[in-house]
C-alpha cells in the first residue's frame, strides 16, 4: 500500500504536469487499436495475397510507430512488449521494416535501462534459443541483421557495427566481435579502420602479435602511419615485450609528434609509452653503460609524463615499479604508497609491489603486515600469489615451520580451485609444490 | 441500406480526415477522426477476410463484396494510424511549448 501510494506520488505530478504525455499515451493506445483490430480481423495472421497495398502499408507504419510512441510516453514496459509483439506476430512486414524494428529494439535494449526478462512463453517457439539477458539479446538481434546485409537483403547501415562493438565490448567478448570483423566484405568498411578495430580486439584478449601485425599494416607509410591511437597502442603492445621494446620506441617518437592540436591530451600518455619501452629496453641492453642511460631516460620521461596526469594511478605504478628496479627503494616506496592510496587499495598488484619493495629493504615484518592487510582485501579465490609472497617471506626470516603452514594453505586453495575449473596447472600451483617438497626436505 | 450509409459516412470522415492531416491541420483531423467507429468496422469486415473460399456460385458478385469491404477496413483503419500520429505530433509540439 504504501510502496503503491509512493508510486503514484512520484509518477503523478511528472504525468500530470505535462500534457505533451497525455497525447503521447493517448497515441499509443490509438496505435493499439490498429494493431489489436487487425489481429482480430485477420485470425492466422496476414495472407500474402487478397490483402491491398494500401492496409498492409498502414499495418506495417503502425506496428513500427507503437513503440516508439510508448518510448516518447515514457512507458518503457509497454514499449519493451511493442517490440516482441512486432517481431513475434504475424504483419507480413518486409525487410526494411523489419530491421528497423529490430536495430531499434536492439538499441533501447542496450540504453533504455529496463530489465526486459523472455518473452512470455506463449510467444516460444518451441526448442528455440532464449536469450538470458537484455544484452545478449540486443547482440543476437544485431548479429541477425550483418546476416540480412551478407544475404543483400538490406542496405548497409554502418551504425549497426558501431552499435555490436559496443555491445561485445561491454561484456569482453572482443574475440568474437575480431571474428564479426574479418567476415565483413571488403569495401563496406575501411580496411585501415577495419585492421586497426581488430587489433584492439586481439590485443584485448591477449593476442598482442596478432594485433602488432595487423598494427604495422595499418602504419605503413602507404596507409595511414599518422594515426595516433594506432602508435599508441602499437607502442603499448610493444613495451610488453623485451624484444620489441626498440620498435616501440620508434611508435612512440611518432605518436609524441602527432599529438597536437586537438589531440594534444594524449601527448601525457605517449610520453609515457616511450618511457616504458624504453625501460623495456634497458633490460635487455648489452652493456651497463647503455643500460642506466636508458633507464634514467625512461625515469625522466616518466616524471615527464606524471607532470601531464597527476592522478593516473597506472603512471604511479609504473615509476613505483621503474625506482624498484633501479634499486630505487625509498622513492620505489613512496610511489606504490601513492598508488594504493589513488586505487583505494583495491588492486592486488599494488600490495604486491608494496611487500616486495618492503621486503628488499629487508623489512620482512613490515612486508607481513602489508601482506596480511592485502589478504583481508582480497577474494579468498585470489589470494593465491599473496600466500606464496607470505611464505617466501616467512623462509627468509628463518620460520621455517610457519612457511609450511603458508603453503599448506596455499595448497588447499589450489586444490579447491582445480576441483571447481578443472584440472588448470598454473604457475603458482607448481611452484606451491615445489616449494612445500623444498622445505620439508630441508 | 442503413448500414451502407453509415459506411460510406465513416468512409467520408476518413477520407477528409486524411485530407486535414495532409494539410497539417493536426487538430481539426482529430476532431474528424474522433468520430470513427472502430468496433464497427471490424465487426462488418470480419467475415469479409475469415471465410477462405468463396463458394462459386455468384462469385463475381462475392468478390466484389470483398473488395468494397476491404478497400474500406483499409481507410479505417488508416484513419485511426493517422489519429495517433495527429496525437504524436500534439504532444510533441506541447513539449516543445514546456520546455522552452
Amino acid at each position: 500500500m504504501t510502496v503503491g501510494l509512493l508510486t503514484l506520488y512520484l509518477w503523478m505530478p511528472h504525468f500530470l504536469l505535462n500534457p505533451a504525455l497525455w497525447y503521447l499515451a493517448d497515441a499509443a493506445h490509438e496505435c493499439k487499436r490498429v494493431l489489436d483490430a487487425v489481429e482480430k480481423i485477420f485470425h492466422q495472421g496476414i495472407p500474402d495475397v487478397q490483402v491491398d497495398n494500401r492496409l498492409q502499408d498502414t499495418v506495417r507504419q503502425a506496428v513500427e510507430l507503437l513503440p516508439e510512441l510508448w518510448k516518447q510516453a515514457g512507458c518503457y514496459h509497454e514499449a519493451m512488449s511493442a517490440y516482441r509483439r512486432a517481431l513475434l506476430s504475424q504483419w507480413n512486414l518486409d525487410d526494411d521494416n523489419c530491421s528497423r524494428i529490430q536495430k531499434a529494439f536492439a538499441v533501447f535494449l542496450m540504453h533504455s535501462g529496463v530489465e526486459a526478462g523472455p518473452p512470455s512463453l506463449a510467444a516460444q517457439v518451441d526448442g528455440s534459443y532464449v536469450p538470458k539477458h537484455n544484452l545478449e539479446e540486443a547482440i543476437l538481434l544485431l548479429m541477425i541483421l550483418v546476416r540480412k546485409f551478407y544475404l543483400g537483403k538490406i542496405v548497409w547501415d554502418p551504425s549497426v557495427l558501431e552499435h555490436l562493438t559496443f555491445a561485445l565490448s561491454l561484456c569482453g567478448q572482443t574475440f568474437v566481435l575480431a571474428k564479426e570483423l574479418e567476415e565483413i566484405m571488403p569495401g563496406v568498411f575501411h580496411r585501415v579502420d577495419r585492421w586497426n578495430t581488430l587489433a584492439l580486439c586481439y590485443s584485448a584478449v591477449g593476442q598482442n602479435k596478432a594485433a602488432l601485425n595487423l598494427l604495422r599494416k595499418s602504419l605503413h607509410k602507404h596507409e595511414q602511419p599518422d594515426d595516433l591511437i594506432a602508435l599508441l597502442l602499437a607502442a603499448k603492445i610493444c613495451s610488453e615485450d623485451c624484444h620489441l621494446a626498440a620498435e616501440g620506441v620508434g611508435y612512440a617518437q611518432r605518436a609524441i609528434t602527432n599529438a597536437q592540436g586537438r589531440n594534444e591530451h594524449l601527448k601525457g600518455v605517449a610520453i609515457r609509452m616511450l618511457g616504458l619501452c624504453s625501460g623495456k629496453q634497458a633490460t635487455t641492453s648489452p652493456s651497463d653503460f647503455e643500460r642506466s642511460r636508458l633507464q634514467s631516460e625512461a625515469l625522466k620521461l616518466l616524471d615527464a609524463a606524471i607532470s601531464l596526469e597527476k592522478n593516473n594511478p597506472d603512471l604511479l605504478f609504473e615509476l613505483g615499479m621503474l625506482y624498484a628496479e633501479q634499486r630505487n627503494l625509498n622513492t620505489a616506496l613512496r610511489y606504490a604508497k601513492r598508488f594504493i592510496d589513488a586505487t583505494g587499495g583495491s588492486l592486488l598488484k599494488g600490495w604486491r609491489l608494496l611487500a616486495q619493495i618492503l621486503s628488499a629493504q629487508q623489512r620482512f615484518s613490515e612486508a607481513e603486515v602489508v601482506i596480511d592487510a592485502a589478504l583481508d582485501e582480497t577474494a579468498k579465490w585470489e589470494q593465491g600469489p599473496l600466500l606464496r609472497l607470505k611464505a617466501k617471506l616467512k623462509t627468509s626470516q628463518s620460520l621455517p615451520m610457519d612457511a609450511i603452514e603458508t603453503y599448506r594453505y596455499l595448497l588447499a586453495l589450489v586444490q579447491a580451485q582445480r576441483k571447481s575449473f578443472g584440472p588448470l596447472r598454473s604457475v603458482s600451483q607448481v611452484s606451491c609444490f615445489f616449494f612445500h617438497t623444498h622445505i620439508i626436505i630441508l | 441500406m442503413m448500414v451502407c450509409v453509415y459506411e460510406t459516412w465513416q468512409e467520408a470522415r476518413a477520407l477528409l480526415g486524411r485530407l486535414e492531416y495532409q494539410r497539417g491541420n493536426v487538430e481539426a483531423a482529430l476532431h474528424v477522426f474522433d468520430g470513427i467507429d472502430l468496433q464497427v468496422a471490424i465487426q462488418r469486415l470480419q467475415p469479409s477476410f475469415s471465410e477462405k473460399q468463396p463458394s462459386r456460385k455468384g462469385r463475381s458478385r462475392g468478390d466484389s463484396q470483398h473488395a468494397v469491404s476491404q478497400h474500406s477496413a483499409s481507410l479505417v483503419l488508416e484513419a485511426i494510424y493517422l489519429k495517433a500520429k495527429s496525437l504524436q505530433k500534439l504532444g510533441r509540439l506541447n513539449g516543445r511549448l514546456i520546455f522552452q
